[in-house]
């Protein structure tokens, strides 16, 4: 079993699947590396507090102001 | 090339209206430019010179008649190619869109035409917006130097001046980064306030429609074209357009610009950047502006909130040609779109109550603390990129730009790059951003104009664009 955090082309091949996208050989491996890459730029979000932010229904840039 | 393809918008409109100058001359130089320049440059991807010549004897019969349909009647202008264009190739950089030709035109092609501009091709776009450029665009100041970001034909175009205006589309920074290291202006709207129907989109609720120009005055008469409720855009804003024309009289009594130095510079940003915003600071500030510290922590969530929506929301776009035949796309993009399909839905979900967050935060700040608009880092000088070269199969996949003015595509705030100077080798320096409320472009629009009038960059002409061009026969 993978390790949480742990993203390797198993990994992705397994999400592909789900996605119903078919991803083999050099595609697999820039797309492991892509999602390696990923994980690095969104881990501020990962271990963000959001507290009880509710996202609006409408996207209206006057919300508000 | 011909002296009057220098003269700005404002100055044309002027010698058309006195009949000093035709249409017909300024589209005949204009396509006379691009045969000349564009093998070089790159900044198209189809020249319509039939059509443009068509438009430009229709405006000139139609000026003569004492008919006017604004500041762009009869005006040379490029079209970003993610925009439909009736009859004429919208291929969106893509083998995938290959010999695609829409039956009908996008709302801002639309409007353009209504307004009597003269339509004189469709600009380079990189793959669907999103990956690299297959036959690259080079800067306008230096050939050997990347043009950045998606708009980079329309902003090569303007720079080089194959093009007096340029419509470019904004996702995470790409009218405003090719603007800025192609010294020129670019101009993110607010949200909504330019339509988006008919252009191929690619985050949907980040996506913007908008000019890029040669000053700020010109700007703001291309935006007083295309902006505008859009019935088939279910993100525009029914609202009544503000005037737009910058205010050279307007004092800066009062004016309050916020600048914030902690949290909105991306890490390991150029100096020259942040040297362009300290400097615009201090010459807004002596124009009487008040400028005023302030923190907004939240933005550290940008990137991440950023690149998680416009990745599925340009998977979902494409979606059904990537569970198809994707051979069509570049690999990059192609393993780009299929990263977006493998964010999870809770990710997405996170994302977006980011985007919430952060958005609560600015608008917080602008009303705590009195702002009329925001100064921002833009975009560095141009780099030298070994991407410049197509790229067969990429080793790595960069996957947004890293850069925190991609927070306004968040927010929907209207926000413009100008430029800020040249560096000692002759480049753009990059440029400032200028971040405002919603609908705030006349203020925007007004505080940059004062900048430029300051400093007159914009009057610098690219060695490419003075080398002679060839004589009609």
């Amino acid at each position: 079993m993978t390790a949480p955090g742990v993203i390797d082309a198993d990994t992705v091949s397994g999400a592909a699947r789900l996605a119903g996208i078919a991803v083999a050989g050099e595609d697999l491996d820039l797309l492991t590396r892509t999602m390696s890459r990923y994980a690095e730029v969104v881990a501020p979000l990962r271990d963000a507090d959001l507290g009880d932010t509710q996202t609006p229904a409408v996207l209206d840039p006057r919300d508000g102001w | 090339m011909n002296e009057i393809l220098n003269l700005t918008i404002a100055e044309a409109r002027q010698l058309l209206d006195a009949r000093e100058v035709s249409s017909v001359e300024l589209a005949e130089a204009t396509i006379r430019h691009i045969e000349h320049t564009d093998g070089r440059l790159h900044a198209y991807a189809t020249v319509t010179a039939e059509q443009a010549l068509s438009s430009a004897r229709s405006a000139d019969e139609e000026i003569g008649r004492g008919v006017s349909r604004g500041p762009l009647h009869g005006i040379p202008v490029g079209i970003k190619d993610l925009a439909h264009m009736r009859g004429v190739p919208t291929e969106a950089g893509s083998e995938v869109f290959k010999g695609f030709v829409p039956s009908a035109d996008s709302t801002v092609v639309e409007r353009l035409r209504a307004g009597g501009a003269v339509i004189v091709g469709k600009t380079v776009t990189s793959e669907v917006a999103f990956g690299p450029t297959i036959r690259p665009t080079r800067n306008a100041w230096d050939q050997d130097r990347n043009p950045e970001g998606s708009s980079a034909g329309s902003a090569v175009a303007v720079a080089a001046r194959s093009a007096f205006a340029a419509i470019g589309t904004d996702t995470a920074g790409s009218i405003r980064a090719p603007a800025g290291v192609n010294g020129v202006v670019g101009l993110k709207p607010t949200f909504g306030l330019v339509g988006t129907s008919g252009v191929i989109p690619m985050s949907p609720s980040l996506d913007h429609v908008g000019p890029i120009t040669r000053t700020v005055a010109d700007c703001a008469a291309v935006l007083s074209v295309i902006a505008g409720f859009d019935p088939h855009d279910p993100h525009s804003l029914d609202v009544g357009i503000p005037a737009f024309p910058p205010d050279p009289e307007r004092g800066f009594a009062g004016v309050r610009v916020g600048i914030e130095r902690t949290h909105l510079p991306t890490p390991g940003l150029d100096p020259v950047v942040l040297d362009a915003v300290e400097h615009a600071a201090t010459t807004l500030e002596g124009l009487g502006a008040t400028i005023v510290e302030v923190e907004i922590p939240e933005l550290e969530l940008a990137e991440a909130s950023i690149v998680t929506i416009k990745a599925v929301e340009a998977s979902a776009y494409h979606l059904p040609r990537l569970r198809g035949d994707a051979s069509g796309f570049h690999q990059v993009t192609r393993v780009i779109l299929q990263a977006g399909a493998l964010i999870s839905a809770v990710q997405y979900a996170q994302a977006r109550r980011a985007r919430a967050l952060i958005t609560r935060a600015v608008r917080e700040t602008f009303q705590r603390q009195g702002l009329d608009a925001l100064l921002a880092p833009g975009w560095g000088p141009a780099t030298s990129v070994p991407g410049l070269a197509p790229v067969e199969h990429a080793s790595e996949v960069p996957f947004t730009f890293p850069m925190r003015p991609n927070t306004v595509n968040l927010t929907g705030m209207p926000a413009i790059n100008v430029p800020c100077g040249f560096t000692e080798t002759g480049l753009p320096r990059g440029g400032f951003e200028l971040w405002g409320r919603p609908l705030g472009e006349p203020m925007l629009l007004s505080i940059a104009a004062a900048y430029e009038a300051v400093h007159e960059w914009h009057r610098r002409v690219p060695a490419i664009a003075r080398t002679p061009a060839p004589e009609a026969a």
